[in-house]
């Protein structure tokens, strides 16, 4: 598990922390029922207050990320398929909003978009 | 949760200097940074707990003890470092160890001597000759090693290099990986305070300015930087204290949402360090 | 309260050491004739256990270790109790000692010339009167510290004494005293034993209980 946190981000820290695990849950880095360390230790490791990683995980775990077995620690939740291919779904989207906004910006229509879309299909299935 | 210790309205006086109405809590498994600048109170406030100034009101409890009726259960169980631990000084810690140990029932010598090589201090030279951050280090171990549950402490880097600083911070970090054990420690290096603290408590001429979490010291306060045509009776509301200088004008506000919503674009925002929190409550205060 | 000497003990074990060292020198000294004046000598010997005794208490002054030992599981009753306790061995020690070198090393002509050096009433009585005396000097000790407390002291005990020499010259009359003895001695011997026990445990635990409230009201 990789977390790196930037102090002058106006991000909160909790949430640089558990926007970069859900990430990494989402893209598979992390694997179902993986272990996480604990909320000292990763405090330890980061430097920061315990206060704030058990709020970063009490995030994920109310948005299914993670479970918390008492006495055992905190892993990746097992993810429903169905729940998972609908959070990269999310992620998907929140993407294609932004090139949409950035696309506006610039002027781009759609018909010019989804022409930019196709070839970045046809790239990739020529490189499989 | 349980409380490692709450204070309720602990007054004390002096001729030229006033502890008032001072009341903070923390809860166990954390850890608290006492900041303040020299002279605010915080020695007093830590000798208040301990019982080596007597209070005049109030009331203190640690571990939901009385800090007075079960002065002796609870010290058992705390671990204090001084402030200036370089007593004895023609001991070496060996013997020093063999001065202490008798008074605690829980004494462990296995941790001690666990501690004492991990910290890399020599058992057999005389304390007289140690570095202001072996004393620290020594200090520590004695405190650590009868399973105290509290350890409490007062100024513990002021005088340290910055590179033993980390270490000590560092070994705070360890022991906070209990989460049975609860450090309260006051400095008034900030930057300290805000690597290690969970909670953050601000004294300032004897009385609590603010007992906050650390991510609500982060994310509720803020620098408000723009130029000084913005500063009217209306502006100025949100700031708790402005310096205005011949560019521009900076200043502090613990509400950045409202700041946002006064302001809006047209001034920077930055992040508040603690040392600028202080700063400006001392520029508020002296105002006042 | 036995911890608290035995630390006493542990701490200062060099200067301790060192300061039996002197005193065996001292009453050797004695001893082989060197110093004569009987009278001298005793007043040597008070001086130098008083002074023993109060070694320990410079000891903790010095060191600032009294704040120490009131941030750990110990009443300040105790750390109080222990300091008569520390003070009054230390001054046995004392005794001993220059007890020990003066019987052992004296020749035939000190005892003869100073026989009663070497009656066993005058090392009892000694230490009980050193310790009435100085009884009253372990509150100002713990109200004001140790240096300071010693000055207050001395100067109420100077003015005290001068005070009790003005009465007796001009107000108490000549023959009191003889009459006191004679009326002493016609009292059956247990009543004058238990009546000076009572005054000893009088004084002290009046001296201690004062300091035991003083010490608990100390800021440190």
């Amino acid at each position: 598990m990789k977390i790196i946190i930037s102090n002058s981000s106006s991000q909160p820290i909790y949430q640089q922390i558990s926007q970069q695990i859900k990430a990494q849950i989402i893209s598979g880095d992390l694997k179902e029922g993986e272990g996480l360390p604990s909320i000292r230790k990763l405090a330890q490791e980061l430097h920061i207050s315990v206060i704030t990683t058990k709020r970063a995980y009490e995030e994920l775990e109310k948005e299914g990320f993670i479970d918390t077995v008492g006495g055992k620690g905190t892993f990746v939740a097992v993810q429903n398929k169905e729940l998972l291919r609908e959070k990269k779904m999310k992620s998907i989207q929140d993407m294609m909003s932004e090139m949409v906004t950035e696309a506006q910006k610039l002027g781009i229509g759609l018909s010019e978009l989804q022409e930019m879309l196709s070839i970045l299909y046809g790239e990739d299935d020529y490189h499989e | 949760m349980t409380n490692t210790l709450e204070i309720k309205n602990l007054s004390k006086s002096y001729k030229d200097f006033e502890l008032r109405n001072v009341s903070f809590t923390l809860p166990a498994g954390h850890i608290m940074g006492l900041i303040g600048p020299n002279g605010a109170g915080k020695t007093t406030i830590i000798k208040s707990i301990m019982n080596l100034v007597m209070k005049q009101a109030g009331e203190i409890k640690v571990f939901g003890l009385d800090h007075q009726s079960d002065e002796t259960a609870i010290k058992k169980r705390i671990g204090f470092v001084y402030d200036t631990p370089n007593f004895y000084g023609h001991l070496n810690l060996k013997r020093l160890k063999g001065v202490i140990a008798p008074f605690y029932e829980q004494w462990d010598e296995a941790t001690f001597t666990d501690l004492v090589n991990q910290f890399g201090l020599p058992m057999n030279k005389s304390l007289k000759k140690f570095s202001r951050g072996m004393t620290m280090k020594a200090s520590i171990a004695l405190a650590l090693s009868h399973h105290a549950d509290f350890l409490i402490m007062d100024e513990p880097t002021s005088g340290l290099d910055p590179v033993v600083r980390r270490e000590m911070l560092e070994i705070l970090r360890g022991i906070m990986q209990d989460e049975q054990k609860s450090v309260l420690f006051s400095s008034h290096v900030t930057t300290d305070i805000e690597q290690v603290a969970d909670y953050i408590t601000y004294i300032h001429h004897g009385r609590v300015v603010f007992c906050k979490t650390k991510d609500e010291v982060n994310e509720g306060y803020a620098l408000v930087k723009g130029g000084n045509e913005l500063l009217d009776a209306d502006t100025r509301r949100n700031l708790i204290a402005v310096r205005s200088g011949q560019f521009g004008f900076e200043a502090l506000t613990d509400d950045v949402q409202s700041a946002r919503k006064v302001f809006g674009d047209s001034v920077v925002y930055d992040k508040a360090t603690v040392e600028d929190i202080m700063f400006f409550h001392n520029l508020k205060a002296k105002a006042d | 309260m036995w911890k608290l000497f035995i630390k006493d003990i542990r701490v200062g074990r060099e200067y301790l050491a060192l300061m039996l060292s002197l005193l065996a020198a001292i009453s050797f000294g004695f001893s082989r004739d060197i110093v004569p004046d009987v009278e001298m000598y005793v007043l040597v010997v008070i001086l130098s256990s008083l002074i023993t005794s109060k070694l320990f208490l410079v000891m903790e002054e010095t060191s600032q270790a009294e704040r120490f030992f009131a941030s750990m599981p110990i009443t300040r009753t105790q750390l109080v109790l222990s300091k008569y306790l520390s003070s009054f061995l230390y001054m046995m020690i004392a005794l001993l000692v220059h007890l020990v070198v003066i019987h052992l090393c004296a020749t035939t002509e000190l005892q003869e010339k100073a026989a009663f050096l070497f009656r066993p009433g005058l090392w009892i009585i000694t230490p009980v009167v050193l310790l009435l005396s100085d009884a009253f000097s372990y509150p100002f000790y713990f109200r004001f510290g140790f240096v300071k407390g010693a000055f207050f002291y001395g100067f109420t005990l100077i003015t005290l004494m001068i005070l009790t020499v003005f009465i007796i010259r001009f107000y108490v009359p000549q023959d009191f005293a003889q009459q006191m003895i004679q009326w002493v001695s016609g009292l059956p011997p247990w009543l004058v034993i238990a009546g000076f026990i009572a005054i000893i445990a009088m004084m002290l635990g009046s001296s201690m209980l004062i300091s035991i409230n003083t010490y608990k009201r100390q800021d440190l």
